[in-house]
């Protein structure tokens, strides 16, 4: 990894490609969930990989994958102010979305529903921990908040999550 | 437990359905550098046109208005003196025309008091 990070840092395109390899479609998921739009995800994704490469050169720590992780996270805030997203996917839009993932039946919550109802403050945390499984330690790096505060955002998301889509405590939303 | 909310989760990360990018996305990065790379350039290029001619300017700026090193008085005279000249040339001849009055008297004779012009060409009244 020492390597590749030196090889990085001298704009060699081939650790780039390496880079690219190990990391491009987990990023992608995760801007996929972020943003609610495959496009947009990918176009984003290869943003995160062209600063990554114009970046490396800034690169101060040896976790690769929060580095990446804090360039995509930061692209997808910009493209929210940008866009002025107040909110990715309401329920009522639902079917009218390029839906990515495949829509459970029934009477079951779709992780896309369980989102959209969160502002993004709430929405990148619990996307980090819950569904790419950052430790917390490591979410504060790319958040640039103290580990308290990041928990206390996770806690706050299922809070709201539970609240808004009017779940008691064992029930399901139908 | 929140059980629907982590019943959600857990399902999720069994069958998470990852998605993959487009088969052409590494050429799309490394087009999008290219390009950057060329944006820069000339970015870089256009600044440094730019200070050069900010350069250029303040220096010559300077040089031109730069004091003589010549004794002040002279050159200041000299200024007079092409500043006279100067109006000289520029000056436009304004035909005299004057208003004489003329009146004597020596108790023998009455004169008239007229208004006179004085002609420059034929140099008569």
């Amino acid at each position: 990894m020492d390597d590749l990070i030196a090889r990085l840092k001298n704009k060699e395109e081939s650790a780039l490609k390496e880079v690219m390899g190990m990391y491009k479609n987990q990023v992608f998921n995760y801007l996929n969930l972020m943003t609610g739009e495959r496009a947009l995800a990918e176009e984003l994704t290869q943003d995160t990989f062209v600063k990554v490469f114009f970046k490396a050169g800034t690169l101060r720590t040896e976790n690769l994958k929060s580095w990446i992780y804090t360039i995509a996270t930061n692209l997808a805030r910009s493209e929210f102010r940008k866009r002025r997203f107040k909110k990715l996917l309401s329920l009522a839009d639902i079917n009218e979305r390029n839906i990515s993932y495949e829509v459970f039946h029934g009477s079951e919550i779709v992780v896309e529903q369980m989102l959209s109802v969160l502002p993004e403050k709430y929405r990148i945390p619990i996307i980090m921990k819950e569904l790419n499984d950052f430790s917390f330690e490591e979410m504060a790096e790319i958040l640039k908040k103290p580990v308290g505060t990041v928990k206390s955002l996770v806690f706050r998301g299922r809070q709201q999550m539970k609240f808004k889509l009017a779940l008691p405590t064992g029930g399901i939303h139908g | 437990m929140d059980n629907p909310i982590d019943e959600t989760f857990n399902r999720f990360r069994q069958c998470p359905n990852d998605l993959t990018v487009n088969d052409d996305f590494e050429s799309r990065v490394f087009a999008k550098i290219r390009k950057k790379k060329i944006q820069r350039k000339v970015t870089a290029s256009v600044a440094m046109v730019v200070v050069l001619f900010g350069v250029l300017f303040v220096a010559g700026g300077m040089i031109f208005n730069e004091p003589d090193k010549v004794d002040p008085g002279f050159s200041s005279l000299a200024r007079q003196m092409s500043s006279a000249e100067w109006a000289s040339q520029v000056q436009e001849e304004v035909p005299v025309v004057e208003e004489v009055i003329f009146a004597s008297s020596d108790g023998n004779s009455n004169y008239a008091v007229e208004n006179v012009a004085y002609n420059e060409d034929s140099q008569s009244f």
